[in-house]
């Protein structure tokens, strides 16, 4: 059961990538990847989906301590923390049961699909709250657009890292 | 009852999806109420120390930036001072400006010691401007090539400062005699001064070269020579020149004029 240090471990490390380099304030431009988001995909699969809940909660909370964001990140990964199934079965086999899924063992490309699908619903989510409205439907586009591009391009460089490393 | 019950564990995941999510979009809610947003102040409160750790890194990496700010910053209100203590002295009220420079080259212990700063033409650096930091002055452009210009520091025995006592307005005339890098002699002031020790002295502003009113040092010594009627002061400088980064190269909106007049006045 050496499962629990290492996702504490990519819990503390990509918390502090989020906050020291990854921070649009410090970077001084208008988005930067949330690279954070890796850690609602690490979160294992056979874990009781009320953990997961759970689990995606406190990570909102923290990153939403991070950006001063009052709830927004909350918000969008307690949401991804309970469709989280329903983007597996839609990804890798849907004859698989999704707790049944190791994303350790699935290929790179299938896992990148993952990663793509989960971003992007998670990302339209946080700049939809981050509006409120739909009003300024062209603004809320071009940063879900833009934001999610980074992430999926930080994320990718996460994850072959680390595969590589293995 | 029972069949509550059940239902109840049966969509456990749900309930719980709906109370964790209903919670964050309150957050989302009260956050923007900003008056009463007391999740804010806790946020702030308890990030504090993360927040601090986080400046005291980057400010490592941003000091460029941050130092370009405070240059800037002292720019224009070195600006803003020189022109408020030589109001008299601005034809047509074209106010003072100054251009910001770094000493790429210094040398403090020769005779005529020489300083080299990264501004030039391009920067709009002339011959006989003068240079000083928000402690006082430096010396003067001797010459400029495109991108760099050489200055006669105030360390250098061929150097001839107009100057005056801050509190009597009594003129003098200084000058390194080479003894030490931190100190300057002020000759030429008349007795009716009545110097004491610690008295401050500014520039004249008596030539197109400084304003009037920088500061320069402070009187550490009077002597006064054998059957003569001037003090010699020495004068222990604000600025230390073994220690220079930034400067300000002054621009004199008049000078040209003074120039002129003092030519003409020459030539009659």
């Amino acid at each position: 059961m050496n499962r629990l240090p290492k996702l504490i471990l990519w819990f503390l490390v990509l918390l502090f990538v989020q906050a020291f380099v990854f921070d649009p304030v410090l970077l001084g431009i208008p988005y930067a990847p949330f690279v954070y988001v890796l850690l609602l995909i690490f979160l294992p699969n056979d874990w009781a989906p009320w953990i997961v809940l759970l689990s995606g909660f406190f990570i909102g909370i923290c990153v939403d301590f991070i950006f001063f964001s009052g709830g927004i990140h909350t918000a969008a990964c307690v949401l991804i923390a309970y469709t989280r199934p329903l983007f597996i079965r839609a990804v890798f086999s849907d004859t698989m049961a999704p707790q049944d899924l190791k994303i350790e063992h699935e290929s790179f490309g299938s896992l990148f699909q993952y990663v793509i699908l989960i971003v992007l619903v998670h990302h339209f989510f946080v700049f939809l709250f981050v509006v409120g409205t739909i009003d300024r439907l062209e603004w809320l586009l071009g940063a879900w657009f833009a934001n999610s591009l980074l992430t999926i391009l930080a994320s990718a460089f996460v994850l072959i890292l680390t595969r590589n490393s293995k | 009852m029972q069949k509550l019950l059940n239902s109840i564990l049966r969509n456990g995941t749900l309930l719980l999806f709906i109370l964790l999510f209903g919670l964050s979009l309150r957050f989302i809610a009260k956050n923007h109420n900003y008056q009463r947003s007391s999740l804010l102040a806790f946020n702030n409160a308890i990030s504090a120390p993360f927040l601090e750790a986080r400046y005291t890194f980057f400010s490592f990496f941003k000091r460029q930036v941050h130092n370009e700010q405070l240059v800037a910053e002292n720019q224009y209100l070195l600006e803003q001072l020189i022109t408020i203590n030589n109001q008299e002295f601005l034809l047509d009220s074209i106010p003072f400006e100054v251009i910001p420079a770094q000493v790429i080259r210094n040398s403090i212990q020769l005779k005529h010691n020489h300083l080299t700063l990264n501004v030039g033409e391009k920067d709009g650096v002339k011959k006989e401007m003068g240079v000083i930091t928000a402690n006082g002055i430096v010396g003067v452009i001797e010459n400029v090539s495109k991108k760099t210009s050489g200055v006669i520091s105030l360390l250098n025995i061929s150097l001839r400062i107009n100057a005056k006592l801050k509190k009597s307005n009594h003129f003098g005339s200084l000058y390194w005699d080479s003894e030490s890098p931190n100190s300057m002699v002020l000759s030429d002031v008349p007795l009716a001064a009545k110097v004491v020790v610690g008295d401050t002295i500014v520039t004249g502003g008596m030539s197109a070269i400084f304003p009037a009113e920088i500061p320069i040092g402070k009187v550490s010594a009077t002597e006064v020579p054998l059957n003569d009627n001037y003090y010699n002061l020495r004068v222990s400088l604000f600025q230390d020149m073994t220690n220079l980064n930034q400067v300000y190269v002054v621009y004199f909106p008049s000078a040209d004029e003074i120039k002129k007049l003092i030519n003409d006045i020459e030539n009659e």
